[in-house]
């Protein structure tokens, strides 16, 4: 009954959806602060000490404002879509190993499960493109999916190179694998370099973001959803950005392994963990903040003729070392 | 060439269909003609002298008359005239053999009424909206603007 | 097929309202339709209504960046009826003005440019170097924008020694961040893979559709109205005429970029060479030039600009016309924006090939129905707008 009781709290409160929802809050406000800075800006600065309120009260301004359906939208779908997006960003966060060697779920095979519900969450906004029946919405649509052609095999060659390095393909696994020394100081270096150009154009960062290109579609395929549906489209997103920031952590930096000391190890698992992510989404965001934007066709380009070949060179380095 | 090389050889071409040409200052040049010949003076300062630049075509309402003035060139300016007058008001575009004049052709059919005979797009308008209504051009010394009573 | 989607006329990158219609086949275009009459102020009615030395103010505000042009072509045609010309200082001072706005004018737009190709980090760097520009225009005039430097005459206001050391000052910084963005553009790749080979003019074609200012000259033609028809100072004054010949984007960033670099020379050349004396003429209040009519062209920042009048003895203007160089763009633009042969246009591009014209919409349709108590903008019929713009011209008459 007790561990039922303890179960049900570690979903909800913690590391579960209460502490996944504000750290990745968090993140965003690093996110948002570090890209200002590059930009010789100050970025988000009174909502709270140094801004840190500000993407918590974005949300909650954006839970209270009109919420606009387009009449010739299917309904049923276009309210269905927010939901799902944000459900499954929610769900596959919760595999990522923060307070032990397992996440809170955890199964034979689940880095296979993860890559599966990112494809899905790609398809997910395509249907919210198309299901908007707005001009601009239909086109941000269309390109995400020819980024997601262009994107999805270098990412996945990443991941199976370290899979073949540790011998198995269940997170936790690959987090015991690497005790004494972590992925990134081993010739796996070239598919860290990779999951992290790919990792940003699965989140639809600059300099990948043509499918919500401001300047020239108005949002993209985001444009018709206003008010609490854009709030979960937001949310759903920054989770994501932990997601990938985690899973960067987990695969190429050792998890939340580190020096412990019996008795706190869930504290000092999960400060390793943020610690990690955290470094790695300032990656993330300096590639942001350096470059411009990509035409749909020179990012499908670059694609095939750079990062499938060079990753496919990384898995016959890592067949024949390991 | 200077300006008079130029004057010289407008004069020698066309001879009487000129009713005045003068330079009225340095690297200016104006010609006056009547609507008959304009196109044909344009094409030849266009293309046998070379100047290949129309810059404007700007119309204007002198009370008994319409007076139309295209100007040509890049260095130099070349300023043709000619008076079209009121009851008829029309006269042969130079969309086919320069499309770039498109707009300023538009332009003064909205503002003044002048119709130009060859340019295809002259019923689309391109500065006053859609829904003003035909045959008010207030380019026009008669458009009057009234001096209403404060809205407040 | 055609699916036509519709850029404007209220869009979060074009700070301007304009209609542009494209028709797309997947992600390329195929045809364009521009409707500019958003913005038509009837302001060339407006400067019948109005005396000489009004004219001036309402010159300026045709368009806010490049008013320091405006308001030299105005002045110059008025001196030019009048057969006077404004004392050496007064024309030095009218050429450091008028570069000044031309630098401030293409940071501007290099601003704006790197923002349409989604390169923030630039925008911000750029119009933080901007703000120096702006504080040299107010040392100078008094104001940051829209100046109000120049009169019949001359110009306004003189300047101090020590607003000739500020300025050398922060020419040197200006200069200095300017060939850093040279050198940025010339080597961010990802900046080059947006630019090069996107919005091809080729030279036959800018001549032939009447192209003018910077679109002209990166296609390789050497046009230049402070060169071929000199005015004020600018035939004593050393410069060279920046042309490119890879007729796309890359080419107009540069020939921008380098005509900054051109200015900065020339203000220092001025500042060198500042003949001491008068700056402006004494002239009657009223001014009431003989009958007669006059042209004056300027080079403003975004190409060649065209001033008429024509004056019938009174104390306003019989008629003024003015052409502004984005209206003479636009038929270069629609044909930049369609696919043609093996050159093609996708939808991405639309914002900077548009953009590296330069548009200064409020220039180019001079009626814009803005309502500025409320703040609205929509279509009128006719006796509203007859009465709103009657009441205009009642405050000031």
């Amino acid at each position: 009954m007790i561990e039922i009781l303890l179960k049900f709290i570690e979903i909800i409160v913690f590391p579960g959806f209460i502490f996944i929802g504000l750290l990745s809050l968090f993140y965003e406000w690093i996110d948002r602060k570090f890209y200002a800075k590059l930009q010789n800006r100050v970025g988000p600065l009174y909502a709270g000490p140094h801004g840190i309120l500000q993407p918590l009260a974005d949300f909650i301004k954006l839970l209270s404002k009109e919420d606009i359906v387009p009449e010739a939208a299917d309904k049923i779908l276009f309210t269905m879509m927010p939901i799902i997006f944000f459900s499954l960003s929610l769900l596959i966060t919760l595999n990522l190993p923060i307070t032990s060697i397992h996440g809170i779920i955890s199964f034979k095979g689940d880095l296979i499960f993860l890559v599966a519900m990112l494809t899905i969450i790609s398809i997910v906004v395509y249907v919210s493109g198309e299901v908007s029946t707005s001009r601009f919405a239909t086109i941000g649509a269309e390109r995400a999916i020819l980024q997601l052609l262009g994107y999805e095999i270098p990412f996945m060659l990443s991941l199976i190179s370290i899979a073949i390095s540790s011998n198995s393909i269940t997170l936790s696994e690959i987090v015991l694998a690497q005790k004494n020394i972590w992925y990134i100081f081993t010739p796996n270096i070239i598919a860290f370099i990779i999951f992290l150009i790919t990792g940003q154009a699965e989140l639809e960062r600059i300099p990948f973001d043509i499918p919500e290109a401001e300047q020239e579609i108005v949002a993209g395929w985001i444009v018709e959803y206003s008010g609490k549906k854009l709030a979960l489209f937001r949310f759903g997103r920054d989770i994501e950005t932990l997601f990938i920031a985690g899973l960067g952590a987990t695969l190429f930096l050792g998890g939340p392994l580190g020096p412990v000391i019996p008795g706190l190890e869930t504290l000092l698992y999960t400060i390793y963990f943020i610690i990690k992510s955290i470094f790695i989404l300032l990656i993330l965001t300096t590639i942001r903040a350096i470059f411009a934007r990509l035409r749909i066709d020179q990012v499908l380009s670059i694609s095939w003729k750079y990062f499938i070949p060079l990753s496919l060179i990384q898995l016959l380095i890592v067949r024949v070392i390991y | 060439m200077s300006e008079q090389d130029i004057v010289d050889k407008i004069k020698n071409r066309f001879g009487d269909k000129i009713i005045n040409i003068s330079i009225p200052m340095k690297r200016r040049i104006i010609i006056e003609t009547s609507p008959e010949n304009y196109k044909e003076i344009i094409k030849y300062i266009l293309n046998d002298l070379n100047f290949q630049f129309i810059e404007a075509i700007s119309g204007t309402d002198m009370k008994e008359y319409f007076e139309i003035l295209t100007l040509i060139g890049y260095g130099i300016s070349v300023g043709v005239k000619c008076r079209i007058p009121k009851d008829k008001a029309e006269i042969d575009s130079l969309y086919d053999i320069s499309p770039g004049v498109d707009l300023y052709e538009r332009e003064i059919h909205d503002l003044l009424g002048i119709v130009f005979k060859g340019n295809p797009n002259l019923s689309k308008r391109v500065i006053l909206p859609e829904d003003w209504p035909d045959g008010i051009h207030p380019l026009k010394k008669d458009y009057e603007v009234k001096h209403p009573e404060p809205l407040r | 097929m055609g699916f036509i989607i519709p850029i404007g006329p209220q869009h979060p990158v074009h700070p301007e309202p304009l209609l542009m219609k494209f028709n797309v086949e997947g992600e390329k275009v195929v045809g364009v339709d521009i409707n500019i009459s958003y913005t038509h102020r009837g302001i060339e009615k407006a400067m019948e209504y109005r005396t000489y030395l009004q004219g001036i103010y309402l010159a300026e505000r045709i368009c806010g960046i490049c008013n320091a042009a405006h308001t030299t072509c105005y002045c110059q045609n008025i001196e030019q009826l009048l057969g006077k010309e404004p004392p050496p200082r007064g024309n030095y001072l009218r050429l450091i003005n008028e570069e000044m706005g031309r630098i401030h004018s293409h940071l501007l737009w290099l601003g704006l440019a790197a923002h349409q190709i989604g390169f923030d980090t630039f925008f911000m760097y750029v119009w933080r170097d901007r703000e120096k520009v702006l504080d040299l225009i107010e040392l100078m005039t008094g104001n940051r924008v829209i100046t109000s430097y120049n009169t019949i005459g001359g110009v306004r206001r003189d300047i101090t020694p020590t607003i000739i050391e500020k300025i050398r000052k922060n020419l040197d910084f200006l200069e200095k961040r300017t060939k850093y963005y040279k050198k940025l553009v010339n080597e961010e790749p990802t900046v080059l893979m947006r630019t090069q080979n996107v919005g091809i003019l080729k030279p036959s074609e800018a001549v032939n559709l009447y192209a003018v200012g910077p679109v002209l000259r990166a296609s390789g033609i050497k046009h230049d109205i402070r060169a071929d028809d000199p005015y004020g100072v600018h035939d004593e004054v050393p410069f060279n005429v920046i042309t490119y010949d890879t007729c796309d984007v890359y080419a107009r960033i540069l020939v921008r970029i380098d005509e900054v670099l051109e200015s900065i020379n020339m203000i220092r050349y001025c500042l060198d060479h500042l003949p001491s004396g008068s700056f402006k003429l004494r002239m009657p209040i009223i001014i009431r030039p003989p009958k007669g009519e006059s042209i004056s062209r300027v080079e403003a920042p975004r190409g060649e600009l065209l001033h008429y009048v024509i004056s019938d003895g009174g104390i306003k203007p019989y008629r003024y016309k003015v052409r502004t160089p984005t209206l003479a763009n636009i038929p270069a633009t629609a044909k930049m924006l369609t696919s043609r042969g093996d050159y093609e246009v996708y939808i991405a591009d639309i914002p900077i090939i548009f953009g590296s014209i330069d548009p200064c919409i409020c220039c180019t349709g001079r009626v814009l129905f803005i309502d500025i108590e409320k703040n609205r903008r929509w279509i009128w019929g006719y006796d509203e707008l007859v009465r709103y713009s009657n009441k205009r011209f009642e405050r000031h008459d």
